[in-house]
């Protein structure tokens, strides 16, 4: 509100709500704007204070509110409900009924013709039988409404500004006109608004094209803003603007079609919804933002935010260009120039669309440059990880740097090897190898003391088939504990003995007198295991049957199902692929493989090896042909693709297992259409990649 | 892909056409102006009615070689069942697109057409009348026919090898 109206009407003042008074005070103050729009969203969502303050100043006026005006302003009534209780909200469902139904109801048949992508051609036969002169009828009656609602528009705004009036009076037919209250001017408009759109949409189902969109306010939008200032007794500045937008672009979506300009409906409605939105950040600027409905406030907001970043990111881009000597140097350049190929803009799409587009592929392309800014991350390595285990393991540690790769830190013995661990986790593995050496220690000692009485009976056990030998035919099996037992018991045990462990290791243990302890514990074990069977050897001989018919072989124990064989035979998933290698070295190993053994295996050496083997012959070549000229060249060319004669060889055929080609005349040959293999002519069902070192 | 190709089949032939070991009826092969145009002698194979006289042969290279088939042929008249002669054109399956193999080279063609003056295909001729005479098995008649052009059109020695 300006002083202007102040001094004119001053009833004019009152009428307001006290809000936009106390900013004419402060006017420049962005925190008193924004905390007021604040307040003012709120109150047009719960709108206890403006529906209050406004009642009362109508009755202050002495005017008697009119039934439409009571029946939208009850005292307390939040503003949301107060709103669909209003005729707006009604007419605007109802509408939004109709025109849906609208859409189905008028829609015109339509030949579905996919191969042919002209669209013309789609149209054509039934554009000619559409009767064009209604349709130019029914455009006609509509821009005349349109152009009454626009000088309506203009009355209204005489009001606030004198200075037009002379102007209106100079049109012959609007001299002396009576300017209709606020109100039903309002709804006026509003049933023009809609009463266009749904013409526009009935015309355009009937004819098979697609409905013109409004750019700027949805009819849903305008109801709400319409309800919002219709009890002010006169017009404000900003409101009349919203509705000449609107009606404009009603005007102008008619006007066009009426002229078959429609293809080209996005440069008149840039350039009615730029001046919009240049008022609309005027008014921003000078404060009177609040004037605006609170729906229209919002609803700007985002097209607004999107032009902005645009004009921002262009600006840095111009910016960078000229810093950056040359467009040429910039890596977003390519994306800017086929700005308009990706934002797919049509001239017949609405500004409002093409705004949302815009801002879509602007926000869009800063992530695919993240990307782009990657590539100069990515690493091309000259060798696998094995070879780099394999050189670093001969270098001494003080020049070995451990690379920071997953790959090979999932390599699980290089992840342990790795000495960049935990400080913590460091001294709690010291404290415990200590641990475990004094347990070590102990077993030792525990061991020992284990063997006295072992050895003894050992040495008691041979004094003892000795004394059978001699006295065979004498029955002397009475006196000891052994001697008590059944012969029966005496092969279990021998039995039990034979299965748990080797005695041949455990002598050769024995007299190697076990300076290691790792060598040791596996001695207590095999002494524990000794002290274990002989305790058996008590038991009664029932036992002992028993437990020989619940024992199962330990393969029975593995492979209790049929299907585990066959796994084993053929195995498909990682875990199968595993026992199936540790089966097969179990096999091939020629001592026992212990566990600790099977873990010391290199599983990696032989690939390892040939890598390394292949690396050094090639390396030898290439050395003898810069030494001896062409001489060698011949052996080389052996595995250079068969087609192109310089890339190495890196496809395998299949069924026919030519391993001949790259993968560059691979994807030449299959373009082309050959079918059969160029080395053996059999027929190409796939290939394989190979890598070969 | 073409051009590196030929100079590598360039290098190739360097190599192993003057030792004569390998492809003894090879006597030259080499480029002309550019890479893709070459020229060639070859004797007749041993054994054959053609064997003692020579002939020139004119390569052309497409630029899509070797995806697409060298053409080859003739330089002077030769008398043969599948060669037109004419034009010297020569009927060989492997110089057509559907059966050729982009893992040959030059010499593997010429090594193909040494095979066929020795092992000629009378039902598919582009001379009709030498190869009805094969046809029918008069071979006095067939190898006198070859010997008389041979010696009427053949390279003689004192012409030198092809340039």
């Amino acid at each position: 509100m300006n002083a202007t109206n102040a001094t004119n009407a001053s009833h004019i003042v009152t009428t307001l709500s006290p809000i936009p008074a106390a900013i004419d005070n402060s006017r420049n103050s962005w925190f008193n704007i924004s905390e007021s729009l604040v307040l003012k969203l709120y109150d047009a969502v719960i709108g206890l204070h403006t529906t209050a303050s406004t009642q009362t100043v109508i009755i202050e006026d002495g005017q008697a509110p009119s039934q439409e005006e009571l029946f939208t302003t009850l005292t307390g009534t939040p503003a949301l409900f107060n709103y669909f209780l209003s005729p707006y909200a009604g007419a605007c469902m109802a509408l939004a009924v109709v025109l849906n139904r609208t859409v189905t109801y008028a829609q015109r048949r339509q030949s579905i013709n996919l191969r042919s992508g002209n669209a013309n051609n789609l149209r054509s036969p039934f554009n000619k039988s559409v009767a064009s002169w209604s349709r130019i009828a029914l455009r006609l009656v509509m821009l005349v409404c349109i152009v009454n609602g626009l000088l309506q528009t203009l009355l209204q705004y005489a009001i606030i500004n004198k200075d037009i009036r002379p102007f209106i009076d100079g049109v012959g037919f609007l001299q002396n006109a009576e300017i209709p209250a606020l109100s039903s001017f309002l709804w006026n408009t509003f049933v023009i608004l809609g009463a266009s759109q749904f013409l526009e949409t009935l015309i355009a189902s009937a004819s098979g094209t697609s409905a013109a969109h409004d750019s700027g306010f949805t009819l849903f939008e305008q109801s709400l803003a319409f309800h919002e200032v219709q009890l002010l007794k006169f017009p404000n500045e900003h409101i009349l603007i919203i509705v000449t937008f609107s009606l404009l672009s009603q005007f102008l979506i008619h006007a066009t079609a009426l002229l078959k300009l429609s293809k080209y409906q996005l440069i008149p409605s840039t350039v009615v919804s730029l001046a919009f939105l240049s008022y609309y950040v005027r008014s921003l600027l000078d404060g009177s933002i609040l004037d605006f409905p609170s729906i229209a406030i919002v609803s700007v907001i985002p097209q607004l935010m999107v032009i902005g970043i645009s004009v921002m990111c262009f600006a840095v881009y111009s910016l960078a260009v000229v810093l950056a000597n040359g467009k040429d140097n910039l890596s977003i350049t390519p994306v800017i120039d086929n700005l308009f190929q990706t934002l797919n803009l049509q001239l017949s799409d609405d500004f409002n669309s093409s705004v949302m587009k815009l801002g879509y592929v602007m926000f869009t392309t800063a992530t695919d440059e993240e990307y782009v800014h990657q590539m100069s991350d990515v690493v091309w390595r000259d060798s696998t990880y094995l070879e780099e285990t394999s050189t670093t393991t001969r270098k001494n540690g003080y020049l070995r740097e451990y690379p920071d790769d997953p790959e090979f830190a999932s390599d699980g013995k290089a992840g342990k090897e790795a000495s960049n661990v935990d400080p913590l986790v460091d001294k709690f593995w010291r404290d415990w190898s200590l641990f475990r050496k004094f347990i070590n220690i102990y077993r030792l000692g525990y061991g020992l003391v284990l063997l006295v009485p072992k050895i003894y009976r050992l040495g008691f056990k041979k004094a003892r088939s000795v004394n059978i030998e001699n006295q065979k035919t004498g029955n002397g099996s009475t006196d000891s504990a052994y001697l008590n037992n059944d012969e029966d018991l005496d092969e279990d045990y021998l039995d039990d003995n034979g299965s748990d462990f080797d005695p041949e290791e455990f002598d050769s243990d024995y007299e190697s007198e076990a300076e290691d302890d790792e060598i040791l514990s596996h001695q207590y074990i095999s002494t524990a295991n000794e002290a274990r069977s002989s305790e058996y050897s008590h038991h009664t001989v029932e036992k002992s049957k028993q437990d020989r018919l619940v024992k199962v072989s330990p393969l029975q124990e593995l492979f209790s199902a049929p299907e585990s064989i066959i796994s084993l035979l053929k195995p498909v998933t990682p875990e199968e692929i595993t026992l199936n290698r540790t089966v097969q070295t179990h096999l091939e190993s020629e001592t026992r493989l212990t566990r600790s053994k099977f873990c010391l295996l290199d599983t990696d050496e032989p690939l390892k090896s040939l890598i390394f083997e292949r690396r050094q012959a090639h390396k030898h070549v290439s050395n003898d042909s810069h030494n001896t000229g062409n001489d060698d060249e011949e052996e080389q060319r052996d595995m250079s693709c068969a087609v192109c004669r310089c890339a190495p060889r890196s496809i395998i055929i299949w069924p026919c297992r030519c391993f001949a080609i790259c993968d560059g005349c691979r994807l030449g040959l299959g373009v082309r259409g050959f079918k059969i293999c160029c080395c053996c002519r059999g027929p190409v069902e796939g290939f394989s990649k190979v890598y070969l070192p | 892909m073409a051009t590196k190709r030929l100079m590598k089949e360039f290098s190739l032939v360097q190599k192993s056409i003057p030792s004569d070991s390998e492809y003894p009826n090879i006597l030259t092969l080499q480029p002309q102006d550019t890479l893709f145009q070459w020229k060639g002698t070859i004797s007749g194979p041993k054994d054959t009615p053609f064997e003692g006289y020579k002939w020139g042969l004119i390569i052309d290279i497409p630029h899509t070689y070797p995806s697409s088939p060298p053409s080859v042929k003739f330089a002077n008249k030769i008398c043969h069942p599948n060669v037109n002669f004419q034009t010297g054109e020569i009927c060989l399956n492997i110089l057509n697109q559907e059966h050729w193999s982009p893992a040959w080279n030059l010499i593997n063609v010429i090594v193909a057409i040494l095979q066929l003056l020795g092992n000629p295909e009378p039902l598919s001729p582009l001379n009709i009348d030498v190869s009805n005479l094969l046809k029918l098995g008069d071979m006095s008649a067939y190898d006198g026919l070859i010997k008389y052009y041979a010696v009427r059109y053949g390279l003689k020695d004192e012409d030198g090898i092809l340039d």
